[in-house]
């Protein structure tokens, strides 16, 4: 079964190339020392806001630090605040769609509600108040960002859920006698996690995107230390001289977001009935 | 229908509610008190006007005492004061409010002109060029950091090559045009900040229209429509189109907290004199009772996006209409 | 007599994935003014396909690789769009299966029937419609007019489903499984309805259907498909009196009382449908066949004249 899913998806041009860009970021997230040619953190201020050169593939920034070794360091950040923040919501979002569904009555209402409230709430607006009244920390912006995206995740494995509940095997379980997290975790839930499985592929691009959006409020991870975002906000200020400090930690931020979108759509393909 | 919009605004009531319990709940249950940073930004602040604000908003009192006060006030569409310049928040909002809506109302209706065409061409041409570069498009609307495309626009269009403006809402010199005048200036500023912030929704809501025709263009009905000899285009547009918009207006709710959430960040790159600056700016400075505020117009503004996408909803569907 | 109609050697595939169906193979039949064919044959074995074929109107996933469909000398899968508009509710009228999913949710009754009546330069007023509700014996038309789909019964649906059909005066009508999808009650109201229609409008017609039981008393003609292709072809009560094809005697046995309405699957033929997708080599049917001698599964029979009638088999 697993086989034959990963040979549909390696089927998938536009999936594939999406893979090998996540396998590359994640490369070079773990080597980054080995990848990068100059220290992220310190530069030589006579060296500032050169352009793309032999020396500094990337240009250096207003600080004079060799952009392309922030870049790779920047990575390590992007890619596990996506990973983390999306692992956060699968668990929270799972478990609650898992009860939600499988339980019904007040524990269902309650928990809908709240994601009914959730889902009309600007994400934004929540996770820029909360970022701003702790303190702007990797680990903050991660669990922030891990706990306000699980609600679309918690209703589709609800809507899931109650449709698995109803087949013949969970029925003939409640019958055995099973014990209600035994049939939850081992029955219910194999069923239900592979739209679960695309969801939080295609998460993983959100989390990053929001991760960007809220370096460039100056309300992510804080410099000295590099991330994509926050390299982009300190070239927002010399946009004029220094095109090169938007220009690549933005295309990045592209690059890496659309090859998870990729894989997502190419999963969600894979596993869709109607095409298969 | 009467009765039906009626239960409907009934029940975004306990929405509303909840959502300003989340909001009072995050800011005073965080760490520090706001008068600190009071404190901390204007020296002279005595310790008696420090103790004011502690007695008109209770910040010694407990949380939910706080909470059935700010309701208290707020059912006197009394928003409070705001900490940083003591005017009314109230005020405030007005000032701003007007251009966020004017950007967001701009956007969604660019969104849906241009969205849905583009959804239903690409069903109509399923595998051929135009929907494969809609596609890409759409993979890339979804992929691109907005406030990253909005530096690019600034740069190319503004710097580059010198046509539009890159920041606020009007011209220094507004005051002397003339009406026309006054309307292209306007006109110019708005085309960077609208275009940014509808193209994400654009991807989206143009994917979706996608596969909701193609879903409907499946049914039985469609086939009935070209057994009876109706040209083509009146069994996309009448027959399928009609059905097809059915998912999608649900989505004209689920796109404004999106689209407001973008505000927080493209109004303070545009310099946009919005309510999502002013957010911005009242979380930074810890104005408890203009970011509460930010936070209820938000929230009303998005529940009343989705009445409207109820009503629309009832409108198309005689299903529901009739129940 | 006068030919209206003639399919002439239609075969048509499906593509699913990348394995290619063929669901009607080299299928030829010709109809004269004022007739009325039935096509016979279980679920599965091309009827429907053939029907939609006819009109032009198949799914994407299927194709047309061979044959033409003769109508007044054009052939109508080689017309240009606007020539077959002209056809499609215009000349033929059709009725399918479901009539749930057949009309458009959200779109009146009465401009459902507008549109046809518009479309072919009818007159197209309140009380030509009302006028056609009462035809297709609905009551209260000029209440039901305003109503939406979901508001109306499966057996009326079915009736706004055939008011639309023959709402133009058609020279032919396909009739595609119209009383599958009904309660047995409604079922026989439907079919007394549309064999009115047929005498008071002189249609000619084409009655695809799983049922033997209903079809007697309305069709001339019998054509009985197996796998695609057709098995045995000739007048209905000749076949019915002394069917040869021992495709045809299983299908008939598996009716209780002929010509008593009654809705019944044909599983008691031994086996099972055929995979399209691989067929048996020789005759289609030898795998189920009672009657299978040694060539059955060798070779091919083809559809010979056999005194009477057309038939395929080598055995019968």
């Amino acid at each position: 079964m697993l086989k034959l899913y990963l040979e549909k998806l390696l089927k998938n041009k536009l999936a594939k190339i999406g893979i090998l860009i996540i396998v590359a970021l994640i490369l070079t997230a773990i080597f980054s020392p080995l990848i990068s040619t100059h220290n992220p953190i310190e530069g030589n201020i006579l060296e500032r806001l050169q352009p793309p050169s032999k020396n500094h593939f990337l240009g250096t920034d207003e600080m004079g630090r060799d952009v392309f070794s922030r870049m790779v360091y920047g990575t390590r950040i992007s890619i596990s605040i996506g990973i983390i923040a999306v692992g956060i919501s699968v668990i929270v979002g799972t478990f609650l769609g898992l009860i939600s569904g499988y339980f019904g009555g007040k524990i269902d209402t309650v928990i809908m509600r709240f994601v009914d409230i959730m889902l009309c709430f600007p994400t934004f607006f929540l996770i820029l108040m909360v970022i701003a009244f702790l303190e702007p920390n990797i680990y903050n912006v991660m669990i922030v960002i891990g706990l306000t995206s699980w609600t679309g995740l918690a209703r589709l494995v609800r809507g899931e859920t109650l449709s698995v509940k109803e087949r013949d095997f969970i029925i003939a379980a409640k019958g055995l006698g099973l014990k209600k997290r035994r049939i939850i975790f081992v029955h219910i839930l194999p069923n239900v996690i592979a739209p679960v499985i695309v969801a939080s592929i295609l998460g993983v691009g959100a989390a990053i995107l929001t991760e960007s959006g809220l370096s460039f409020l100056g309300l992510g991870v804080q410099p000295p230390t590099p991330s994509w975002g926050n390299i982009l906000t300190s070239g927002k200020d010399y946009i004029h001289i220094a095109w090169w400090l938007s220009l690549f930690p933005g295309l990045a931020i592209l690059v890496t977001v659309l090859s998870w979108n990729l894989l997502g759509e190419g999963l969600r393909d894979v596993f869709d009935p109607r095409i298969n | 229908m009467i009765s039906y919009i009626f239960r409907r605004l009934l029940l975004t009531i306990p929405v509303l509610l909840g959502i300003t319990v989340i909001t009072f709940l995050v800011m005073h249950l965080s760490p520090g008190k706001p008068t600190d940073i009071l404190t901390d930004m204007n020296q002279k602040i005595t310790v008696e006007a420090k103790q004011r604000l502690v007695a008109i908003y209770g910040l010694d009192k407990p949380v939910y005492v706080q909470y059935g006060m700010w309701i208290k006030r707020l059912a006197k569409l009394d928003f409070g004061k705001s900490f940083k310049d003591d005017r009314p928040v109230i005020k405030k909002i007005a000032e701003r409010l007007p251009a966020t809506l004017l950007l967001n109302f701009l956007s969604i209706i660019f969104i849906f002109a241009i969205a849905i065409p583009i959804g239903v061409i690409s069903s109509v041409k399923k595998d051929t060029v135009f929907d494969k570069i809609t596609t890409v498009t759409v993979f890339l609307g979804f992929s691109v950091p907005t406030f990253w495309l909005a530096i690019l626009l600034m740069i190319f269009f503004g710097l580059h090559l010198g046509w539009l403006p890159i920041s606020g809402f009007r011209s220094i010199n507004f005051d002397e045009l003339t009406f026309f005048g006054k309307f292209t200036d306007i006109t110019k500023h708005l085309i960077l900040p609208v275009f940014v912030s509808a193209f994400t929704g654009l991807a989206g809501l143009s994917r979706y229209t996608k596969s909701a025709m193609l879903e409907v263009l499946h049914q039985d009905y469609i086939r009935t429509a070209r057994a009876k000899g109706l040209t083509e285009s009146t069994v996309i547009f009448k027959h399928a189109l009609r059905n097809a918009l059915i998912p999608v207006v649900t989505i004209i709710g689920l796109t404004i907290p999106d689209l407001i959430g973008g505000s927080f960040i493209f109004e303070t790159i545009f310099a946009w004199p919005g309510m999502g600056r002013l957010g911005y700016e009242a979380i930074m400075s810890r104005d408890y009772p203009v970011i509460m505020a930010v936070g209820t117009i938000v929230a009303i503004l998005t529940l009343f996006g989705n009445l409207i996408a109820d009503i629309t909803y009832a409108y198309i569907d005689p299903r529901i209409r009739y129940r | 007599m006068d030919k209206i109609l003639s399919i002439e050697n239609i075969s048509v595939e499906y593509t699913v994935g990348k394995k290619i169906i063929p669901a009607v193979r080299n299928v030829s039949l010709a109809l004269n003014k004022a007739d009325s064919l039935a096509i016979v044959g279980e679920s599965g074995c091309g009827k429907s396909t053939l029907g939609l074929s006819i009109l032009n109107l198949l799914p994407k996933e299927s194709r047309i690789t061979a044959g033409k469909i003769i109508f007044h000398n054009q052939d109508i899968l080689r017309l240009d769009e606007k020539e077959l508009q002209k056809i499609r509710g215009g000349k033929i009228g059709i009725v399918f299966q479901d009539p749930l999913s057949s009309l458009n949710p959200v779109i009146k009754i009465s401009e459902q029937i507008r549109e046809t009546l518009k479309t072919h330069h009818h007159d197209f007023s309140d009380e030509k419609i009302e006028k056609l509700l009462e035809t297709v014996q609905l009551s209260n038309p000029k209440i039901i007019k305003n109503y939406y789909p979901h508001q109306l019964s499966g057996g009326m649906r079915q009736r706004i489903m055939i008011a639309i059909a023959i709402a133009t005066k058609p020279e032919i009508l396909i009739a595609d499984e119209p009383t599958t999808a009904l309660d047995v009650t409604i079922q026989k109201e439907i079919l007394e309805l549309i064999k009115k229609l047929i005498k008071e409008l002189n249609l000619t017609v084409i009655f695809i259907t799983h049922n033997f039981g209903i079809i007697l008393d309305i069709c001339n003609r019998l054509a009985v498909m197996y796998a695609g292709e057709i098995v045995e072809e000739g007048g209905t009560s000749e076949i019915i009196k002394n069917p040869r094809h021992p495709y045809t005697k299983a299908l008939l046995s598996a009716i209780p009382k002929a010509g008593k309405y009654k809705l019944r699957r044909f599983n008691t033929i031994p086996g099972n449908v055929p995979d399209l997708a691989s067929l048996p080599p020789g005759c289609k049917f030898n795998p189920r066949c009672p009657k299978k001698i040694e060539k059955c599964a060798k070779e091919c029979p083809q559809l010979e004249q056999k005194e009477n009638r057309l038939l395929r088999c080598f055995n019968p």
